[in-house]
């Protein structure tokens, strides 16, 4: 089996599997790499973190299809977990969601969701969100599902309803997207356990994911309690960027006030063992391996 | 199904090449066994230029992933000279087969690639290192490589017979 096949599959048994599926939103291939490394199941591909990442802006809207995609690309081929993407509104109507479908399905990913936000969207944590009417998500994940190639690639609707017409509609939106074929639920945060346990009582035996963000909207909760309130899936999809940002933040004040870096020295990994970390040895013995020496054994007439 | 097995089921063996999104979408519609997104030609789209060489891999590969969704054809890739070293086409090689390439197409130029009558060639000993790097960095046994030898107006028929003898010691694959 092709690692794309291979993945896919893998992402759609652990998410069926009954027991919770933790990921990390990686920012880039490297961030991917390290969450693997420490032993993530999975990794996630989303918005907030590609908007800072590759353009140092808000999750507004403004990064497009085109950045994203590249980026779930490069994290895609970094590691060798399943990786899932976050695809916003689709990125437009319904050409760009069969569009959308196509190349991430192309590109690797083990699925995507697709949210019912106006365009351009803002993160689910940020105030001021528009809504479309549900016919409009519905419409999208007919489309999604019409335009995949495999089953096991899966789509996830994202309803925002929660912050704009409270739960009870969130749930209710939720449940046509289902039956427009979704094949994971994600209601955008929720704002309290109660809510929380409320969502998993709507769907009981639908796969749902929770987002756990930093000062965001809905309580931190432990993966094993949210295991506990049925949840399928938990994202953590900004720890990295904020944790990366503080740590060059430090750095780069350390380098200002000493003119040296060495203070901050003990705060970073060294040459070696990044070096270790990012293959370089394995690098060098393929490079070695096709060295002009080497070949001279087939050159005998 | 690899290129050959395809090849050896069509009454039409005639692979026409292409470098724009408008002419593979014709090509498409017709009855050809597989179609080339050229280097040069893709070169030209791009770049508005005419010697490939200046196209990056990852710019050609992009468009590549493009096509790849928009053609049901097979798309022959263009390896060109394999993007520089050996390494190098290692990961050029992963990298075209998962944008779409159905079978890569490897020359015997000097890198970078040129669009011209005469090209410099790269030594045998290269060439066999980067044809043994472009297999080993394929996934899909159905992937196909090809050489494409350029270097007739220089090392002659009797070179091109040579290094085809120096390949298939090398890597053991139909040609």
């Amino acid at each position: 089996m092709l690692k794309n096949d291979r993945m896919r599959h893998q992402f759609k048994e652990d998410v069926m599997s009954g027991n919770i599926v933790r990921m990390m939103v990686a920012p880039d291939a490297l961030a991917a790499k390290i969450a693997e490394s420490y032993g993530a199941k999975a990794v996630f591909s989303a918005g907030y973190a590609t908007s800072a990442s590759a353009l140092a802006m808000p999750d507004r809207g403004i990064s497009d299809f085109g950045i994203a995609l590249e980026r779930c690309r490069e994290i895609i081929n970094a590691v060798n977990i399943p990786v899932f993407a976050d695809a916003d509104t689709g990125y437009g109507d319904l050409d760009n969601v069969k569009r959308t479908v196509e190349s991430y399905e192309a590109i690797g990913a083990s699925g995507i969701f697709i949210e019912d936000q106006v365009w351009p969207k803002r993160c689910g944590h940020m105030d001021g969100k528009k809504i479309e009417p549900t016919e409009v998500l519905e419409e999208k994940i007919k489309i999604a599902k019409a335009a995949r190639k495999h089953d096991d690639f899966l789509i996830m609707s994202r309803t925002d309803a929660r912050a704009v017409y409270g739960l009870n509609d969130a749930i209710e939106r939720s449940r046509r997207y289902q039956a427009a074929g979704a094949d994971l639920i994600f209601i955008e945060a929720p704002q309290s356990s109660a809510e929380l346990e409320k969502i998993h009582e709507a769907f009981p035996n639908t796969p749902m994911m929770a987002n756990m963000i930093e000062d965001g909207k809905t309580p931190l909760t432990k993966t094993e309690d949210l295991q506990r309130l049925g949840f399928n899936i938990v994202v953590h999809p900004n720890a990295m960027t904020y944790t990366q940002t503080y740590a060059e933040e430090q750095l780069v004040k350390t380098l200002q006030r000493d003119g040296t870096t060495k203070a901050y020295k003990d705060h970073m990994i060294t040459f070696p063992k990044f070096n270790d970390f990012v293959g370089l040895d394995q690098v060098n013995a393929r490079d070695a391996e096709y060295a002009p020496e080497k070949m001279e054994r087939y050159m005998t007439e | 199904m690899t290129l050959t097995n395809i090849f050896s089921n069509s009454t039409n063996q005639i692979i026409p090449a292409a470098g724009d999104g408008q002419t593979i979408n014709a090509l498409d519609e017709a009855d050809f066994p597989a179609i080339l997104l050229d280097g040069t030609l893709t070169t030209q789209t791009l770049l508005g230029e005419n010697n490939q060489g200046l196209l990056s891999l990852s710019e050609y590969a992009k468009f590549l992933r493009d096509m790849h969704l928009k053609a049901t054809s097979p798309l022959i890739a263009d390896l060109q000279s394999g993007f520089g070293s050996p390494l190098n086409t290692y990961y050029a090689a992963q990298e075209l087969e998962r944008s779409g390439g159905s079978t890569l197409l490897l020359n015997d130029q000097l890198y970078p690639s040129h669009s011209i009558d005469q090209p410099q060639t790269t030594t045998p000993e290269d060439l066999l290192g980067k044809t043994r790097a472009a297999k080993d960095g394929l996934e899909n046994p159905e992937t196909q490589l090809w050489i494409k030898l350029e270097g007739l107006w220089d090392y002659g028929i009797t070179g091109a017979w040579q290094r085809i003898s120096y390949l298939e010691k090398a890597v053991p694959m139909p040609f």
